[in-house]
């Protein structure tokens, strides 16, 4: 245990000191982007020494590399570093502590064991051509290279409730910032209200400790969005939103099988801004396609054609991503935002057209497994309880008022990720035979994907709730417009 | 007219107590999002401790100093001919024999057939190897079942059964050991130790 303690306590200090001397002051802030840029570089220093047939370095320089960022933002130390830094490693303890002393483990599950055994692997230096097949690769390589830094043979355990409070400080810090101008005690009321909803149902408690990539790429995909809000909102982009976007979009493309899908859309916002330069564009999109790019590589995927050179593969996939940062496309980028938006839903459509029949069973499941499952009376099978239902109701209401700018950017990426999810389902089934949107159960891949996404969703109901003044307005009184 | 804005409010706090107490109440009947009985950190026993289809292998190789696995090639063609005839398999998964390494697996040739409702023409004999004279030898899994779901080829199931032999007066712990697979009933498939093979079958050719 004393081997995660240090292990933990040091991811923990030294990727909130990393976040820190790159201008994340705030420690809802810090934190999850500290775990992303951590994550970043652990696959960046794994993927390194593999190439060079030098697994059995890739730990320990992940750990001299977290050690120095601490030694140099302490030098720097100024008023903001300690509190994050503290609060980061007690959350890491309390994880361990959870885990390792109380004996708490997520629920089983087949993906979990496969996650683990990849881990193992990395963990022992094992042959990463040995993961080239179907099944390990669609177990992501993110979250496997953190859980492969246990003791010998062991996961390190503590990681996965660390990064479930990540998440939780990310989409905190999310909806702080896109309401902070709003009266507190909205803010309180509808954080109460969601954080009863959320936190009563199975799901979101089930994320805690379960043991696959989820968490992690919720973590990115989070930070993604909302600092593409902000941006939307503001008209302007700082250099710290900016590299917590590129470490989210980075490692939440590596974590999942579905991550280069999901997060090719959660960056469409971002990308289609006036103001970005082409430099930031093409940063932007190359973390997306270097992240898929050296996961496939280093696992020596199937997915790189015969005899092809990975680093071909990269240039080809690097250099095809870059296309719409040329002049000539800027038309189509200004407007990618939208158009993705339209595309997204006539492709579903085209689908539920073509395949309706194969996708009986999946409407079925859907609605099984999020709202009631009437075989057996009773409520979501997907464990979600009545969770979707009540943010459905509050949806409706925050529609009914006013709608900012934030929240209509967040209307529209959350019908997006709800589509994208819905094709990349499609995508999987397709694999296997005909299209298909899931089964009946927790454990249904699109059921689990939920787990990813529900943050943007609890975000959007917040930011329309909140903003929304006829639901604040006191009884007899009259509203500003009147 | 003003009166009725707060509604909004009202309806937020009903709705948010009904979706709390609906989900305490299945949280409360449903199965339980985490459980604290854990005391196994080592992942290979983690793993090869449960229920999990892919884990023959690795639970051979927990119990065993090297395992080597003959005869689970899976194929998908309709079964038919002799006694020992190789038909469709299960899955073994080749990364779990190769990640876990004190493993390895032959797949040049799929299980043997060796179902209880074949009768050999040929040699007009009967099975020698059945579920009920393995029974003696079979191994209660760590999960404490007495046998394990596997993946197998989607012709006759799409979910078949497993069974791990071997004799444990003759072999035990710590040893080298190699396992053949046998179809011993349609949707039944047994793992069984070679010198216990050979035995049961009174020395006949494996393949």
């Amino acid at each position: 245990m004393l081997n995660e303690i240090l292990v933990l306590t040091l991811i923990a200090a030294g990727s909130v000191a990393g976040a820190w001397l790159l201008g994340a002051r705030s420690t809802l802030f810090a934190i999850p982007t500290g775990l992303l840029l951590a994550s970043v570089v652990r696959i960046l220093v794994f993927s390194t020494c593999n190439m060079f047939g030098v697994r059995e370095a890739a730990s320990g320089i992940f750990y001299v590399l977290l050690a120095a960022t601490l030694i140099v933002a302490a030098l720097k130390a100024r008023a903001g570093l300690y509190v994050p830094i503290a609060i980061a490693v007690g959350a890491g303890l309390v994880g361990i502590f959870a885990t390792r002393v109380l004996g708490i483990i997520g629920t089983r599950h087949g993906d979990s064991y496969w996650i683990l055994a990849v881990s193992h692997l990395m963990q022992n230096n094992g042959d990463m051509m040995i993961l080239d097949g179907h099944t390990p690769l669609k177990r992501g390589f993110a979250y496997p290279l953190f859980l492969a830094l246990g003791p010998q043979d062991q996961s390190l355990t503590g990681i996965t409730p660390y990064i479930f409070f990540a998440m939780m400080c990310a989409l905190i810090w999310v909806i702080w910032q896109l309401v902070k101008n709003q009266p507190r005690s909205r803010v309180y009321i509808v954080g109460a209200v969601l954080a009863a909803i959320t936190f009563s149902a199975t799901m979101p408690l089930r994320a805690i400790f379960y043991i696959n990539g989820h968490t992690l790429f919720a973590t990115g995909l989070i930070i993604t969005v909302g600092v593409s809000v902000i941006a939307l909102r503001d008209k302007v982009l700082n250099n710290a939103h900016f590299v917590a976007l590129l470490a989210g979009v980075y490692v939440a493309t590596s974590t999942r099988a579905e991550g280069v899908a999901i997060m090719a859309i959660a960056i469409l916002p971002i990308i289609s801004l006036k103001f970005l330069s082409r430099l930031q564009v093409a940063l932007v999109i190359t973390s997306l396609t270097a992240s898929f790019a050296i996961w496939q590589a280093t696992y020596n995927s199937y997915l790189i054609p015969n005899g092809m050179p990975w680093i071909l593969f990269l240039l080809i996939l690097v250099g095809a991503g870059l296309l719409p940062v040329i002049k000539w496309f800027d038309w189509l980028r200004h407007r990618i935002f939208f158009l993705g938006l339209v595309g997204l839903v006539l492709v579903y459509v085209a689908a539920e057209i073509k395949w309706h029949a194969d996708f009986r069973r999946g409407h079925k499941a859907l609605i099984y497994n999020l709202l009631f499952n009437f075989n057996t009376k009773s409520l979501g099978s997907g464990g979600w309880g009545l969770f979707f239902a009540g943010l459905a109701v509050f949806l409706i209401i925050a529609v009914a008022g006013r709608w900012t700018p934030e929240f209509r950017y967040l209307l529209m990426i959350s019908v997006m990720l709800v589509v994208g999810s819905f094709i990349a389902k499609m995508l999987d089934g397709g694999q296997f035979g005909h299209p298909d949107l899931g089964r009946i159960g927790w454990s249904d891949s699109l059921n689990r994907m939920w787990i990813q996404t529900f943050g943007i969703f609890v975000i959007t109901v917040a930011v329309g709730l909140i903003q929304n003044e006829k639901i604040w307005q006191r009884i007899g009184a009259k509203s500003k417009g009147e | 007219m003003n009166r009725l804005k707060n509604w909004r409010l009202a309806v937020i706090l009903l709705v948010a107590l009904g979706v709390v107490a609906g989900n305490a109440y299945s949280l409360k009947s449903g199965a339980r999002p985490f459980t604290h009985t854990n005391s196994e950190f080592r992942v290979n026993h983690y793993i090869g401790d449960s229920s999990w289809v892919e884990n023959a292998p690795l639970i051979l190789s927990n119990h065993f100093k090297s395992v080597r696995l003959l005869d689970v090639k899976n194929v998908l063609t309709v079964p038919k001919g002799t006694v020992g005839a190789k038909v469709e398999g299960f899955g073994v998964q080749d990364e779990i024999v190769r990640i876990f390494n004190h493993a390895s697996a032959d797949y040049s040739h799929s299980p043997l057939d060796y179902r209880e409702v074949y009768f050999d023409p040929q040699t007009k004999q009967h099975k020698v190897i059945t579920r009920a004279n393995l029974l003696k030898y079979r191994y209660w899994l760590p999960s404490g079942q007495g046998y394990m779901n596997v993946h197998c080829a989607p012709l006759v199931e799409h979910n078949c059964t497993l069974g791990l032999y071997w004799n444990k007066n003759k072999t035990h712990r710590g040893q080298d050991v190699t396992f053949v697979a046998v179809r011993v009933h349609n949707n039944f498939f047994a793992l069984i130790e070679q010198n216990l093979f050979n035995e049961l079958t009174k020395g006949a050719p494996r393949a």
